[in-house]
């Protein structure tokens, strides 16, 4: 019997209303962990490329890891993959909160979701049973409604029963970056997965159950477990996070010339003072810490305010991300607007990321003259208006008005507006780029261009950790042989190795469900611990080398899929203004340029075994990490490089 | 520029203890600054010294381990960020833990530790700011 997992995997067909369990093979789940590394597996399989994202051929993969429901710090994320309505390939996003253990204990590792519903249904997933029931009275509702009114039909009396997950409104409307929404405030919030939910139909899934997962060596386990009490505290990262969350990152990063700052034109803004983490905390604004389930390092906010905008405390703070994307991104210093446009968007449910910058994308359009008043029904979006914000958070939800072009995301909206409008669409791939000035680290720079599911802000640490010897392990391959200067713009090979060893380690984080500010570098948690559990769990003799292979074998998963949908290296790439100097801060006159980029690419595919023209993996590279038939497949399609 | 006697008499807050501190280059307990600054109460020092007065800046985990996020300091002249530093360690000795990690910024540029500080520069000390 497989240890470690419930050995269950739900397929629900909307279209027939057909709800099957298959069973979860050992040799499976070792090769593919869970996550990320499962869904990659099962979407590479089943899904024809070319399909629509928002047709009935798309499929959702909910899924849990191998560790899920063990208590230990970070220990309570899950995955939602689908092909990306964003995008043109592979779309992932994972989310906090309760909803993991409950997976599990609702008795099964994962859920794969196909077909189009008729009508609006939501999934009930309970001791290893599931149904699905109307969801007809949810239509229409925000992402908070419709979880407490599930709570309500299912009559649980206790606020932690039923783990929920949902879409709001914008879910329904297909808005494009559309997120799900879970335990009312997290988000599974990038690459559109709200959106495909809302093509099927599906409003909502809610787990419950008390199922306990079969382990292999529970003494042992538990020992792992309080080592991890120990070890996550001496991350470095881990008390700030606590006190003032990840907001806390504004100030450091607006000192250092590196805070996303209108549309991506600036590196500093002087009214970042009034948006940090400190700020928060010392105005009132903040008014409890709030955490994911097991976990003591509390890094969510709990926010609550009457004026100047109405905020309710149970859907969520503002964290570092949705705070610079409404506030520098948008030249706006207003906290209490900040606010209450991220409970806008956890309430219809949007990305906080994407939404910012189609903000920002909107205010320069509009400055340019590429967006009218008349097409916006009269209202003023000039840069720094906390009202524009909050209404076209509105329109968008809604997608009403201007609304309705802004929820395509930048890259389509830009497309129709024309007029230049590409020049400023800030997207990688079709998905908006995050809060980070790459420009001042430059592997971030590469993780913009690389990754699969377009920009990506958490493909591995960022470069700041890497440039003393402090966080680096050579027994992982982290060596201090060829040191960076200490500028953080180094672009050279080693500089590229850390990155490529990193993702492999945070595809495994990824794949194992696991949250990587709780583990090494920022966290304390040990990868050596990490498979200390998974051997424990699972009866498995995995070596630290099969650990991160299994994370190399997503990444080429992923990079496969999007290579059958015929990405190939000229999509690597970044928006022309990212690749221009700054004209202030620290980094002030320093491009990242096409050449820096070329240079990172070549050497990043090299470490990879990817072919250099084209960026996909080789056939040798894929044989090597048991992706054969995934080279088979390749090549049939003539996309095996040669 | 003043006499460091004339800022001493100004008051005794724990600025004009750094400042003590800093003058004679101090590396050991807060028993014999007191001493120290008994004994200055009763014989103020005549000598005049030019000074550089400059404002660290503690971000993330510096400004946890120190307790503040913003300190001044009271340097004689000439000032190099190395000195500045040393002095910031040895009143915070948990900072000093963090040496390799930090990268510094002065008035917003990035600066090396053999820099020289002028009156009212603000030295900046970021910790790894990672993604989140």
């Amino acid at each position: 019997m497989l240890k470690g997992y419930m050995g269950k995997v739900l397929r629900v067909n909307l279209s027939t209303g057909k709800i099957g369990t298959e069973p979860l093979q050992d040799g499976v789940a070792r090769k593919y962990i869970g996550g990320r590394g499962l869904s990659a597996k099962i979407l590479f399989d089943e899904l024809k490329p070319g399909i629509d994202p928002l047709g009935p051929d798309n499929k959702i993969v909910v899924a849990s890891g191998p560790m899920g429901a063990i208590p230990f710090s970070g220990n309570s994320r899950f995955s939602v993959c689908a092909k990306s309505p964003l995008g043109v390939g592979w779309g992932e996003s994972y989310s906090g909160g309760f909803m993991a253990p409950k997976i599990k204990q609702s008795g099964y590792d994962a859920f794969i979701i196909e077909g189009v519903s008729k009508s609006p249904v939501w999934l009930y997933v309970n001791e290893g049973k599931a149904e699905l029931r109307n969801a007809s009275k949810y239509w229409g509702k925000s992402t908070e409604e419709t979880e407490n009114g599930i709570k309500k039909e299912l009559g649980d009396t206790d606020k932690r029963q039923t783990s929920v997950a949902t879409i709001g409104q914008a879910g329904e409307k297909k808005v494009r970056f559309a997120a799900i929404m879970n335990d009312l405030r997290e988000a599974a919030g990038r690459s559109g997965m709200g959106a495909v939910m809302g093509s099927k139909k599906l409003k909502a899934w809610g787990c419950k159950g008390a199922q306990k997962i079969p382990v292999h060596d529970e003494k042992r386990l538990k020992e792992y477990v309080r080592q991890c009490v120990t070890e996550v505290k001496k991350g470095p990262y881990i008390q700030p996070l606590h006190d003032y969350g990840t907001v806390g990152d504004t100030d450091d990063l607006n000192a250092s010339g590196r805070l996303p700052t209108k549309n991506f034109s600036r590196g500093t803004f002087d009214g970042a003072d009034k948006l940090t983490g400190e700020t928060i905390v010392s105005s009132g604004l903040l008014v409890g810490r709030d955490t994911c389930w097991a976990c003591s390092t509390n890094c969510k906010r709990v926010v609550d305010a009457k004026e100047p905008y109405h905020l309710d405390r149970e859907v969520g703070g503002q964290e570092y991300e949705t705070s610079t994307a409404f506030g520098s991104y948008c030249m706006n210093s207003d906290m209490y607007s900040v606010a209450k446009a991220n409970q806008l968007c956890n309430l219809y449910g949007m990305d906080t990321i994407s939404t910012g910058v189609v903000v920002g994308f909107a205010m320069e359009a509009y400055e340019r003259g590429i967006i009218t008043k008349e097409q916006t029904g009269g209202l003023e979006i000039k840069w720094g208006s906390p009202d524009a914000i909050i209404k076209l958070v509105e329109l968008i939800g809604n997608r009403e008005g201007i609304g309705d072009l802004l929820g395509e995301g930048v890259w389509r909206a830009a497309q129709k507006l024309g007029k230049g409008a590409e020049e400023f669409a800030m997207h990688v791939k079709g998905r908006e780029v995050p809060m980070h000035e790459h420009r001042g680290k430059r592997n971030v720079g590469l993780m913009y261009a690389i990754a699969d599911r377009g920009a990506c802000h958490m493909e591995w640490e960022h470069d700041d950790y890497w440039e003393s010897e402090t966080y680096l392990k050579p027994e992982l391959g982290l060596v201090a042989a060829e040191l960076p200067n200490r500028t953080l713009l180094d672009y050279g090979p080693s500089k590229t190795k850390i990155a490529k060893i990193q993702a492999d380690l945070w595809s495994m984080c990824d794949s194992l469900v696991v949250c990587v500010f709780d583990i090494y570098p920022g966290g304390g948690i040990e990868h050596s611990t990490l498979l200390g559990i998974l051997n424990a769990a699972t009866g498995w003799d995995m070596t630290m080398n099969e650990y991160m292979q299994a994370g190399e074998r997503a990444i080429n998963l992923t990079r496969a899929f999007n290579a059958r949908e015929g990405l190939t290296r000229k999509d690597d790439t970044l928006p022309k203004r990212l690749m221009e100097p700054l004209p202030d801060g620290a980094f002030a006159g320093k491009p990242f340029g096409q050449d820096i980029l070329d240079t990172m690419l070549d050497n990043y595919y090299e470490l990879r075994g990817w072919d250099k023209n084209t960026g996909v993996p080789t056939r040798a590279k894929l044989e090597t990490i048991g992706l054969e038939a995934v080279a088979d497949q390749l090549e049939k399609m003539r996309r095996l490089p040669d | 520029m003043q006499s460091w006697a004339h800022e001493y008499k100004t008051g005794l807050g724990q600025s004009e203890v750094q400042r003590l501190k800093l003058y004679h280059g101090f590396r050991g307990s807060m028993d014999a600054t007191e001493d120290f600054i008994a004994t200055s109460t009763q014989q103020p020092l005549q000598i005049h010294l030019s000074t550089v007065k400059i404002e660290f800046v503690y971000l993330g985990k510096a400004r946890e381990v120190v307790g503040t996020k913003e300190e001044e300091f009271v340097l004689p002249k000439p000032a190099k960020i190395e000195q500045a530093l040393s002095q910031a360690f040895a009143a915070h000795p948990k900072l000093s833990e963090l040496k390799e990690t930090l990268k510094l910024l002065v008035n917003g540029r990035w600066a090396q530790e053999n820099e020289e500080l002028k009156d009212g520069d603000r030295v900046t000390l970021l910790p790894p700011v990672g993604g989140g």
